[in-house]
C-alpha cells in the first residue's frame, strides 16, 4: 500500500523543489522522494508521478483527504 | 485482549489486561527537514516553503546576512490557512519576543551593525492540512535568506 503523507513545495537557490512523504507497505515505511524541479503542482502529476514509482494504478495510491495539492507559486515569488 | 473476552465486548481497561501498562503516545512519521536559500523580493512577501499535510513541527529557523540593514523585514508563519506569527525584527527586538514558546516563531539574533538577523520556530506547533513560511522585505533590497524547517508528518 502507498499512501501519501505530505506534499512539500520549497524554494532554494533559484528553484522550487517539489518532494512527496509517502508511507510504504504494511510496516508503513516512511520515504520522502523527488518529484520534479520548478513544476506546477497538481493532483494529477503526484499522482502519475507516485503510480510510475511503485508500477501502481493511480487508484492504489492512498490519498487522505486532508492533503490538498495547491501549486505554492504566488507572483512575488515569481518576479524577477 | 482482556481474559477471554473478545475485543469488542469491552474497552481498554489494564484491569483486565496481561500487561501490567499500557503505554499510548502519538504516532508519527520520521522527521522530515526542508531547507533552502533564496534571493527575495524587494518590497513583498516572498514564500520560503509550504508543506501540505498533517503533522508537528520539531523546530526551524530563518535567518540571513545582509549589506544593508533589514530591520523593518520580518517573517510570516501561516497554519491552515492563517497567518499565525508575522513580526519584523526591529518589532521582535522591541518588545522581546525572544522566549521560547512564548509564540510561534522567537527572535534569536538581532544585529543591526552587522546586518544579521536570525528568528527561530518554536516545537510542537502542530498543523492538519498545511504550513506556510514567507519572508516580509521592506527595504527595497534582495537579501539572501536562509530557512530550516523540521516537522514530522503523520
Amino acid at each position: 500500500m502507498i499512501e501519501l503523507k505530505g506534499i512539500i513545495q520549497f524554494y532554494d537557490e533559484g528553484h522550487k523543489c517539489v518532494d512527496v512523504v509517502v508511507a510504504e507497505g504494511e510496516d508503513h515505511n516512511y520515504k520522502r522522494l523527488r518529484v520534479g524541479v520548478d513544476i506546477k503542482v497538481n493532483r494529477g502529476k503526484i499522482l502519475t508521478f507516485l503510480a510510475a514509482k511503485y508500477g501502481v494504478k493511480q487508484g492504489a495510491v492512498l490519498w487522505p483527504r486532508h492533503i490538498k495539492a495547491i501549486d505554492s507559486d504566488i507572483a512575488t515569488s515569481l518576479a524577477p | 485482549m482482556a481474559h477471554g473476552l473478545p475485543d469488542y465486548n469491552r474497552g481498554v481497561d489494564v484491569a483486565y489486561q496481561a500487561l501490567s501498562q499500557m503505554i499510548v503516545r502519538p504516532k508519527y512519521g520520521g522527521a522530515v527537514r526542508t531547507s533552502g536559500g533564496l534571493v527575495v523580493t524587494a518590497s513583498v512577501e516572498t514564500l520560503l516553503c509550504t508543506v501540505s499535510g498533517k503533522g508537528m513541527i520539531y523546530g526551524g529557523w530563518i535567518r540571513l546576512d545582509h549589506t544593508s540593514t533589514q530591520k523593518d523585514s520580518g517573517v510570516i508563519m501561516a497554519v491552515d490557512g492563517d497567518d499565525i506569527f508575522s513580526m519584523s525584527f526591529d518589532g521582535g527586538i522591541k518588545y522581546g519576543i525572544t522566549y521560547p514558546r512564548c509564540s510561534p516563531m522567537i527572535l534569536q539574533l538581532f544585529d543591526d551593525v552587522n546586518f544579521i538577523y536570525s528568528v527561530g520556530i518554536s516545537y510542537g506547533i502542530t498543523f492538519e492540512t498545511e504550513v506556510k513560511l514567507s519572508y516580509q522585505e521592506e527595504h527595497v533590497q534582495t537579501p539572501s535568506v536562509g530557512y530550516n524547517l523540521v516537522y514530522a508528518l503523520i
